[in-house]
């Protein structure tokens, strides 16, 4: 191909007008490798006769030399090696301190708790890192931390005794967790709950918040919620729990019935329904007296006997009229 | 902006292919045997060498690259990397096409590769940046004719656009005017400036084929 021709072809076609035929033949010729660096020679001289901008060479150079002096190889590594270098120190204390913490955290059972005791016959309010309170009553003994709570939860542990705990609700929602003598715990969401433990049984109060009673039901753990004033009462030798309304439970059995908690009031109205008697109860305050424990039903008369036994009271029957007083 | 006088122009043994009657081109900036006289420089004294490279191409390679990103900062910048990679790389000693040959292609590739990338389709290239090893290798025309196409096909989206969408994408990306300047000198709100300008690009984007050639 004459090479007028080739400079004719070649801005024709930088200008974009080529036709396809043009372009296979260019695609042809461009196949051989030395007219490649002929296009680049016309493409360089077509861009210098039809520039899309005018630029500063001198300024642009500048600017040019001000990068390469900062991008040299040589000194780029340099600075890599000393701050990599500079790295270790701050590598070593970070493992040093996280070590330290981890053997903080393991032993913490060691140095960060104590033991509040309430004395008979005293009470005892404290206050907890996060501004729970906790007040504890006749012999109560709690496992609380000496400084602050642990990171992930918050922990104590009442060994005996009574005790009421006021929670405060964590923003991050940490989980207040009191444990009890016999593997019970409660787990807390910040609220305001009693525990009672004795001997024979464990009793938690909620009144206010949400709390779950995690307790060893003979097969492994099981777990019951409650809401603001329900009670429960676990028995740690039969390793029952049992769910108190507020309002106490009558345990229907076949010769007996068991009380729990049970408002004086309730029974005897209980008792008129069975018996189709109608109760009058002297004074009012007798009324709200609780009762727990275990009532005959086999016949009247040995109920309100049983009851008068256990009130203290008088109970006077005249036919199905009978007056507690 | 160069006259196009009578003059001597390149010298036939700059290059090494035939010669070329009727071929004139006169530039004030670049001597005769331009090609092999910078060449002959680099051996000297590399620096020197590079700054006569520089100033003998540096208008033209932004000229080519900008006819595909559209924009001086970026089409400055993009050149300006050539030169540092060609210099960092010590280009200069290992390639064996012309500087010229090098540096256009480079720049043309770098381009088209920043032109992907923005318009968020594909990460970076067959083509990189090239390196001298890649020199050894010859680039095949496909690439070359494709990216020609590529700025006629840019070109011809430009100009189909409204007048109004034509003014405010070349107002914005090519003379670099901020938003809000150019809502001010054409009268109208930022919002419809930004969508004009999308609508430019989305059809540019267009010009990108789905899939890998």
């Amino acid at each position: 191909m004459n090479p007028y021709n080739i400079r004719q072809l070649l801005f024709n076609h930088f200008e974009g007008r080529s036709t396809p035929l043009q372009i296979e033949i260019l695609k042809e010729w461009l196949a051989v490798p030395d007219n490649q660096e002929l296009y680049y020679r016309y493409l360089r001289e077509w861009e210098h006769l039809n520039p899309q901008i005018i630029t500063e060479s001198s300024a642009a150079y500048r600017l040019f030399l001000e990068k390469r002096e900062n991008t040299l190889p040589g000194v780029g590594e340099k600075e890599e090696r000393t701050r990599r270098l500079g790295m270790i120190p701050y590598l070593v204390a970070g493992c040093l301190v996280f070590l330290l913490c981890t053997f903080a955290y393991l032993t913490h059972s060691r140095w960060n708790s104590m033991i509040v005791s309430a004395e008979p016959g005293k009470i005892v309010t404290l206050q907890l890192p996060d501004r729970s309170r906790v007040v504890l009553y006749a012999n109560a003994s709690l496992v609380v931390p000496r400084f602050y709570f642990l990171p992930f939860d918050r922990k104590v542990k009442l060994l005996r005794g009574e005790a009421e705990f006021s929670v405060v609700r964590r923003s991050d929602h940490r989980l207040f967790t009191v444990e009890l003598a016999d593997s019970l715990s409660i787990r807390v969401l910040g609220t305001e709950f009693a525990v009672s433990q004795n001997r024979r049984t464990t009793r938690v109060r909620l009144d206010e918040g949400s709390i779950v009673l995690d307790y060893p039901d003979g097969n492994g753990t099981g777990e019951v919620s409650l809401v603001p004033g329900e009670q429960v009462v676990y028995w740690h030798d039969t390793f029952r729990m049992q769910k108190i309304p507020p309002k106490g439970v009558i345990d229907r059995k076949e010769k007996e019935w068991v009380l729990t908690d049970v408002l004086l009031d309730d029974l005897v109205k209980r008792i008129e329904r069975e018996f189709k008697v109608k109760i009058l109860i002297q004074n009012p305050k007798h009324k709200t007296l609780i009762l727990n424990g275990i009532v005959p039903i086999g016949s009247l008369d040995l109920l309100l006997e049983s009851l008068a036994a256990t009130l203290d009271l008088e109970i006077g029957r005249d036919g199905s009229l009978i007056r507690i007083m | 902006m160069e006259a196009d006088k009578a003059g001597t122009g390149f010298d036939s043994s700059s290059v090494p292919l035939g010669k070329e009657p009727g071929v004139t081109e006169s530039d004030e900036m670049e001597p005769v045997d331009s090609e092999l006289f910078i060449r002959k420089a680099f051996t000297e004294d590399p620096e020197k060498g590079c700054e006569l490279l520089f100033r003998a191409y540096y208008n033209d390679l932004c000229s080519t690259a900008i006819r595909m990103v559209y924009s001086k900062q970026i089409a400055e910048d993009v050149v300006g990397e050539v030169f540092l990679n060609f210099w960092n790389n010590r280009s200069f000693e290992t390639i064996r096409i012309s500087y010229r040959a090098y540096l256009f292609r480079a720049v043309r590739n770098r381009a088209y590769n920043y032109l992907r990338f923005e318009l968020g389709k594909y990460a970076a290239s067959l083509e990189g940046a090239p390196e001298p090893a890649d020199f050894q290798k010859v680039e095949q025309p496909d690439q070359i004719i494709l990216m020609d196409e590529l700025v006629h096909r840019i070109n011809q989206v430009v100009s189909d656009l409204p007048p109004m969408a034509r003014r405010v994408f070349i107002m914005s990306r090519y003379e670099g005017k901020p938003h809000l300047q150019i809502a001010a000198e054409l009268g109208i709100n930022t919002k419809t400036v930004e969508s004009h300008i999308t609508r430019a690009l989305h059809s540019i984007r267009k010009l990108f084929p789905t899939e890998n050639p």
